[in-house]
């Protein structure tokens, strides 16, 4: 074991090791060095053994920094296409949605229709009169949403993202841009349907505490 | 002279609530007017099914049937033909009324408290409620409509009755058109007691 440790360090040592330490071991080498760090004393890239450093790093630096900025300007121009839902192709109109509760709900949120993919969520604001969450949908233009149509807030999964699902209705009468579904289901705020699983309703009223959903009275 | 424009400004102050539920208060009355209707027909009846039969007429007068089977089916309901959809109508009536009516255990009445409306449109009003029921609090909102003022939806504890029948019935219809929806309606109620 210890053997075949040695073995590689031992050619490293007779190899490049040495070659590199004969090579720049020269005198006349020493000298050039040394005066190449004496002149990039101001923070320049050693390694150009030019008489204008200075000029070539700030060319290099001009070119990697170039580099960065489209970088970044790729990444930003993803992000805003990404976040205001832009990436889906062909003409969109806008209409809105009123929810009692759109907590969990993000900008750029899918809205789909039958599990496609048909718009995205534009807006999110609370309407001051009654404090409701008004939500504004984009979606595409083709896509003719009955008035009676219901929008509803789903999860990806139990615990995934917000989505908008749209129950097209069976009325005559289209949605037009900037009309308002009133038709919606609010998200379903599992945690505390969970605690009231768990930990029981605090109401107590009646002897007969059978779990049971109540009358639709009517 | 300020006191003049305190007072007018308190008055408008006063006067502005009572604007904003004007035009939800009919309906408002109306809801309850029904609910307590219903609440005693229901604590007279012996068993589940006198609930069903005894509070159907009452049903009928203050929600629209017609409008929630409509809306239940989606946009299927375009292909159905006229005795189709009375008999989709007559059906889901039926299957909604003993759906719940089965809920009902004759002689406990729920409570029932009233929430502040809201009017998401106009010619529609929102009427929350909490029912506290067997020991249970529930959150349950009716969706009122004009013309009439008729009941088109029951949303309990954020599920729309609704939504939950078209989720159902749409996919029927996909699969089989119209009639296999009001064969799925039959099968539905005929299943139950």
């Amino acid at each position: 074991m210890s053997q075949r440790q040695r073995k590689p360090i031992d050619a490293k040592k007779s190899g490049h090791i040495v070659d590199a330490e004969r090579q720049s071991g020269t005198k006349a080498n020493r000298t050039k060095w040394k005066n190449l760090l004496e002149n990039s004393a101001g923070g320049d890239i050693i390694g150009c053994p030019s008489h204008h450093p200075t000029m070539k790093a700030s060319k290099l630096e001009l070119i990697a920094g170039l580099f960065v900025a489209i970088g970044i300007a790729a990444i930003t121009w993803l992000t805003v296409k990404l976040g205001a839902g832009a990436l889906i192709g062909g003409d969109t109109y806008t209409i809105e949605a009123r929810f009692t509760n759109a907590s969990g709900l993000s900008l750029g949120g899918n809205v789909v229709v039958a599990g496609v993919p048909v718009g995205r969520v534009e807006g999110i604001r609370v309407d001051p009169a009654d404090f409701s969450a008004i939500v504004t949908l984009r979606v595409l233009s083709h896509l003719k949403l009955p008035t009676d149509s219901i929008a509803s807030v789903k999860t990806t999964g139990l615990i995934g993202d917000k989505f908008i699902a749209i129950a097209p209705g069976a009325d005559e009468t289209i949605l037009k841009p900037g009309d308002r579904i009133v038709d919606t289901e609010a998200s379903v705020d599992l945690e505390s349907l969970i605690g009231k699983m768990a930990f029981g309703s605090v109401d107590k009223g009646g002897e007969n505490e059978a779990q049971k959903p109540p009358a639709p009275s009517p | 002279m300020s006191y003049r424009v305190l007072l007018t400004l308190l008055l408008a102050l006063a006067t502005q609530p009572n604007v904003c539920t004007a035009a939800s208060a009919e309906p408002e009355t109306k809801l309850k007017g029904a609910v307590n209707e219903v609440l005693s027909v229901a604590n007279r009846s012996n068993s589940k099914a006198a609930i069903a039969t005894g509070v159907r007429p009452l049903l009928q007068r203050y929600i629209s049937f017609e409008t929630m089977t409509r809306r239940a089916v989606g946009p299927g309901w375009r292909s159905f033909d006229s005795s189709q959809q009375a008999r989709a109508t007559q059906l889901f009536t039926t299957l909604v009324i003993r759906t719940y009516a089965n809920k009902f255990t004759p002689g406990q009445l729920p409570e029932i408290q009233y929430r502040a409306a809201t009017e998401p449109a106009t010619g529609r009003v929102d009427v929350p409620t909490t029912v506290v029921y067997q020991g249970n609090r529930y959150t349950v909102t009716y969706r009122i409509e004009q013309p009439g003022w008729l009941i088109t939806d029951v949303v309990i504890e954020g599920v729309s009755m609704i939504a939950n029948y078209r989720s159902q019935l749409d996919a029927t219809f996909k699969k089989g058109g119209a009639e296999a929806v009001v064969q799925s309606l039959e099968s539905s109620v005929s299943k139950q007691p």
